[in-house]
């Protein structure tokens, strides 16, 4: 683990008023990206066990991520306002705002599992298929840990590791999308349960998406550089890996 | 006490621990944690290493109030670990306060539950339609045989054993598949009305044949009115039926099966506001009261002749339990040789309000 030790760490001292206001808008954050965190755990557990009343409590949750935004934004403003930061604390705060809005599109995807969830659950339950979202959701889960615990913990190496993750979720995205249209051309009376369950495989893959903007916030945010880079040059070896094996 | 003795205390606990001053912010924590939470560095707030709402909540109302608190945390990540959480609230000597969280990991046992679970629902499933092929050739061998003009003692008796035994497979994947089923959605509590008298009607109809077999006349006691009671229609017409099908099967031939339905509003172990109480009743041999209390458990067998001669799977009863449970309510068996043998289903009655 790559750990940069910037002026605004935790671990500075004496504390400033800007290092103060900088903590609280961290833990602002982590607070919202643990309730995003437990919303998308509680939706699909909801829609693993069938269980309508878990799936109503996360709608009611989400008003408090909403909440939390609109906080946040307030913060920030009146961050910038106070301070004029430059450089990395002003990366810092910008991307946090944008890890915000992000975070928020997040728990709205998680809503919608569970709104989705209701409506299964009044139907027959397939579990194959809920059981194959799940686990593709378990990758995602991991994901928005990882890139949280790299924006709290300071940690350079991990965004590159998640944005890697997201490959793996498109993909299983994929497989998912052609087992669930076999099943749902199989079975035709299950049409409406397999349609809200390819509809909640697309919000699970998004939810992934949204995390590796939020990586690429982070990776920007914690060294002034842009993660393009990176997979531009990934793209590279992949094109090399081909010609040469035209040429072989 | 200071920071370094509680550190030093810290170490001893078996459990990952870890202690924070009141911004949050970890200033002490044990080996075990550092195993938990490689990344762990002095002086971050606790939020980078979980970030669970509850226990953010906890830990601000433990600020207020003191005191200690405990509260179930799931760790995702690459595979969920469960713990449950112990916050306790101190104050150092020179005045600040700290809150300790202590770890403690129980996701073997929530996994093997879950692993048991969807094992018996899998294979269950995988089972069926190999059986069901089997079945089908079995039926086509068996009319070839006839239609030839064969016969044969021997064939006919292997043949009879094969369909027998197939039969009662299909059934025990039936039951098995049903189990898991009720499992799956026994923590979510039903919403609709019973229709209890549609429940005693249905059932006495579907098995009057079978109780005809052993000359049993199944006859039913419901009030004319009942109060409104919540359950799944499905599953309690399975119980009264479960129940009912052991009645006839094990009760004494040439005799009566009762169903009968009764209000009880006396406050009870389930509800404040008493109890509806579906029951079955029949004669005969009673059931040996060292069995009792193992009656529900799955595939539990008495040893004695009559679970022999009467065949079954094991899991009716362990299908009735689960039921039982998912409804809130609970299963009384009284069994004598002089009062007979009674199964009685009490539902929660809910208050007037």
């Amino acid at each position: 683990m790559t750990i940069v030790t910037p002026q605004s760490a935790p671990q500075s001292s004496p504390q400033s008023t800007m290092v103060r206001d900088l903590k609280s808008l961290d833990l602002k954050i982590a607070e919202m990206g643990g309730l995003v965190e437990t919303q998308l755990r509680d939706a699909i557990k909801a829609l693993v066990e069938y269980n309508p009343t878990r799936a109503k409590q996360i709608a009611e949750r989400d008003l408090q991520i909403d909440q939390l935004e609109r906080e946040i934004d307030e913060l920030t403003i009146k961050f910038l306002a106070d301070h004029r930061p430059v450089g990395e604390q002003l990366r810092r705060v910008v991307a946090g705002l944008k890890m915000s809005s992000n975070l928020e599109r997040m728990g709205d995807y998680a809503k919608n599992i569970a709104k989705r969830t209701i409506v299964l659950s009044s139907k027959p339950i397939i579990t194959s298929s809920t059981e194959s979202i799940q686990r593709m959701a378990q990758t995602v889960q991991s994901m928005i840990k990882h890139t949280l615990d790299a924006w709290l913990q300071w940690d350079v190496d991990m965004p590159r590791l998640v944005i890697e993750m997201d490959e793996g979720v498109d993909r299983y995205y994929t497989s998912l999308f052609k087992e669930i249209l076999t099943y749902s051309s199989e079975d035709m009376r299950q049409m409406t349960s397999f349609t809200h369950l390819l509809f909640i495989a697309k919000n699970v893959e998004r939810i992934g998406d949204h995390t590796t903007n939020i990586a690429e916030q982070v990776y920007f945010a914690l060294t002034g550089q842009v993660l393009d880079d990176f997979r531009d040059k990934s793209d590279e070896i992949a094109i090399t890996a081909k010609e040469d094996a035209t040429a072989g | 006490m200071s920071i370094e003795q509680i550190s030093n205390i810290l170490e001893w606990l078996p459990h990952a621990a870890f202690m924070v001053n009141d911004e949050g912010e970890v200033v002490a924590a044990n080996a075990a944690l550092k195993r938990l939470f490689p990344n762990w560095q002095r002086g971050v707030h606790f939020t980078s290493l979980t970030r669970d709402p509850d226990l953010l909540q906890a830990f601000r109302d433990l600020l207020v109030e003191g005191g200690s608190k405990q509260l179930e945390l799931v760790l995702t990540g690459d595979h969920d670990r469960y713990f449950t959480v112990n916050l306790q609230a101190g104050v150092e000597n020179d005045g600040d306060v700290f809150i300790c969280f202590n770890f403690n990991e129980v996701t073997e046992a929530k996994e093997a539950e879950k692993m048991r679970s969807a094992f018996i629902a899998n294979v269950s499933h995988e089972l069926r339609s190999p059986l069901t092929t089997l079945m089908g050739a079995l039926n086509a061998v068996d009319t070839l045989v006839s239609r030839s003009g064969h016969k044969d003692e021997q064939l006919a008796r292997f043949l009879g054993i094969m369909t027998r035994e197939s039969t009662r497979m299909t059934q025990l994947i039936n039951d098995l598949l049903s189990l898991s089923k009720t499992e799956s959605r026994e923590h979510i509590r039903p919403t609709d009305p019973l229709d209890i008298k549609e429940i005693v009607k249905q059932t006495s109809e579907m098995l009057s044949l079978r109780a005809m077999e052993r000359s049993i006349k199944i006859k039913s006691d419901v009030p004319e009115s009942l109060p409104q009671v919540i359950g799944d229609q499905n599953e309690v017409q399975q119980v009264i039926y479960n129940l009912t099908e052991n009645a006839i099967k094990y009760g004494a031939m040439d005799n009566e099966v009762t169903i009968a339905v009764k209000v009880e509003r006396q406050k009870s172990l389930i509800s404040e506001h008493g109890v509806l109480e579906l029951s079955v009743h029949n004669w005969g041999e009673a059931i040996p009261s060292l069995h009792l209390p193992r009656l529900t458990e799955r595939f539990y067998r008495m040893q004695d002749h009559r679970a022999r001669e009467v065949g079954g799977t094991g899991l009716g009863l362990a299908i009735v339990k689960h039921i039982v449970s998912r409804h809130h309510g609970q299963l009384l068996i009284e069994s004598s040789d002089e009062d007979g043998t009674c199964f009685r289903f009490q539902l929660p009655l809910m208050g007037d309000d």
